[in-house]
């Protein structure tokens, strides 16, 4: 990783067009390889390559599958918003907000929801991290936790977005090595799924049958897949795309890889049961590992839990970088040189990886419930008003803006009033970012139509 | 085997097959990108 790093610092990255978004205003940018394989293993860091064997070790194979099927259903729909985004040319999310918008301020807000959020999930990723060495090799996480930051800080500082995309192809080849390999390899030494999970699981576990309800499932989903609109880190995917073909290809190639990926992760979970049902189910998947494989292999799994944690904080840092620099910085301090500029952006990525080794101890306990909590407060103040201004031409500014502010502000305060949990009512807890998200859209749609749709071009993105 | 562990062993293979196009892709555009640029 460190060596990819040093190659793009050293050969491809002259100015914060190449640091961002890949050169793309000057000719370069991803093409659809870096762009699926980066979508790939931005979206699968520690909660989803340790999460979904997880879910499926602790409730069956039913629930893990309506879940995956269900957001992989809304995931899709990026086949379509993906080159919209791209059409866009912005640089970064909250530049989409602005191209869309023509203001300042929904460039401002959309930051401030963006940074927050992109930062606890950073911290979120360098603590899981340095858990999991913890768990595998007894080392206090408190004394791996630096180090490792400081391997991926670097890599992203050097060679930014460039460094980052290559870096992620590396890193999901790993992780499909160490995951999707290890299923003909446990139906060789365990036999095959059907008969080995029969005899050795409880009835029904391993059935597409759910044991969560129907609106149990369908809450989860929306809360499991909104995000993906506005996620700044996959937003900077699309907006770093050669071009619009390139954008759409990548993410059919995204879509046709993470389902039956999924799948599988859940599929691993089911012969944990059987293999090792008296197993901690945070490190399931290790537990089939060591129970099934030689050390080798054994090896590489791990290498895949690294490398999940490694693509989505590179992805976190360096998106808060490129959102500090291209929408607060820059307004600030224009009329810079470009050198100045990059220098800054490589400032602002330190700073994240900072901000990460700083965060991740002193939340340390609550640091997942936390960035659930700004995950809910960022999905209710972006992706009414982004994603219907994108899709709808004309929405006016007061629309968007009032949408992000109040709808990531109902989800707050409805976080602050009811926790991460939600609201019960009738046996179902109401999350913040449903009362968030119908705020948000029915402003973004009802002052649009009390005002009326505007037909004046927009503001051009920085 | 049933249907189930077929589709399983499938899965598999489509995400290692993809994952490789993905991989060989990209080597492919680097080198065409470094030829055009000599």
């Amino acid at each position: 990783m460190l060596a990819i790093g040093v190659y793009f610092f050293r050969e491809g990255i002259d100015t914060l067009d190449d640091y961002i978004t890949a050169g793309r205003n000057a000719g370069g940018g991803f093409p659809m390889a870096i762009i699926a394989a980066s979508l790939l293993a931005t979206n699968n860091g520690n909660a989803n390559v340790l999460g979904l064997p997880e879910l499926a070790f602790t409730s069956g194979f039913g629930n893990l599958f309506w879940l995956v099927t269900g957001v992989v259903i809304v995931y899709s729909t990026m086949i379509y918003v993906g080159p919209k985004l791209y059409d866009t040319a912005a640089s970064t999310l909250p530049d989409v907000a602005y191209s869309v918008y023509g203001s300042q301020r929904m460039r401002y807000i959309v930051t401030v929801w963006g940074v927050l959020r992109s930062l606890f999930f950073l911290a979120v990723e360098l603590y899981g991290t340095s858990i999991v060495i913890e768990f595998i090799f007894g080392i206090p996480w408190q004394q791996v936790l630096i180090p490792a930051a400081i391997v991926i800080t670097l890599y992203t500082m050097l060679g930014g977005i460039p460094a980052v995309g290559v870096s992620d192809i590396i890193q999901w080849s790993i992780i499909v090595i160490g995951t999707s390999a290890m299923i003909p390899v446990l139906f060789f030494t365990r036999g095959n799924f059907s008969n080995f999970v029969a005899n050795n699981t409880p009835t029904s576990f391993a059935s597409i049958t759910p044991s969560l309800g129907p609106v149990e499932l369908f809450a989860l989903t929306l809360g499991a897949a909104l995000w993906v609109y506005t996620d700044p880190s996959f937003v900077q995917r699309f907006l770093s795309a050669r071009d619009r073909t390139s954008a759409r290809r990548g993410a059919i190639g995204w879509i046709m890889v993470i389902y039956p990926w999924w799948i599988l992760m859940g599929i691993i979970g089911v012969y944990g049961q059987a293999i090792a049902p008296e197993a901690g189910a945070q490190t399931i998947l290790i537990a089939v590992t060591e129970g099934a494989f030689p050390a080798v292999v054994a090896a590489i799994v791990v290498t895949a839990i690294f490398a999940g944690t490694m693509s989505t904080a590179d992805s976190q840092m360096n998106v808060i970088s490129a959102m500090l620099i291209n929408d607060v910085y820059k307004e600030f301090r224009p009329n810079q040189s470009d050198v100045h500029y990059l220098r800054m952006a490589r400032f602002a990525t330190v700073l994240a990886g900072i901000g990460g080794i700083v965060m991740a101890p002193l939340f340390a306990s609550s640091i997942l419930v936390m960035s659930l909590n700004l995950q809910m407060i960022f999905i209710s103040g972006t992706v009414p008003a982004v994603i219907v201004g994108i899709l709808w031409k004309g929405v006016p500014e007061r629309a968007g803006f009032y949408s992000s502010l109040l709808g990531g502000g109902i989800a707050l305060a409805w976080i602050l009033l009811y926790g991460t949990a939600g609201l019960p009512v009738g046996g179902i807890a109401i999350q913040a970012v449903y009362p968030g998200m119908i705020v948000g859209l029915l402003l973004v749609f009802g002052l649009t139509l009390i005002i009326g749709r505007e037909t004046e071009a927009k503001g051009v993105s920085a | 085997m049933t249907i189930a562990d077929i589709l399983i062993l499938f899965a598999s293979a489509v995400t290692i097959v993809v994952t490789a196009y993905l991989l060989l892709s990209y080597i492919r555009h680097r080198a065409i990108t470094a030829t055009n640029s000599d």
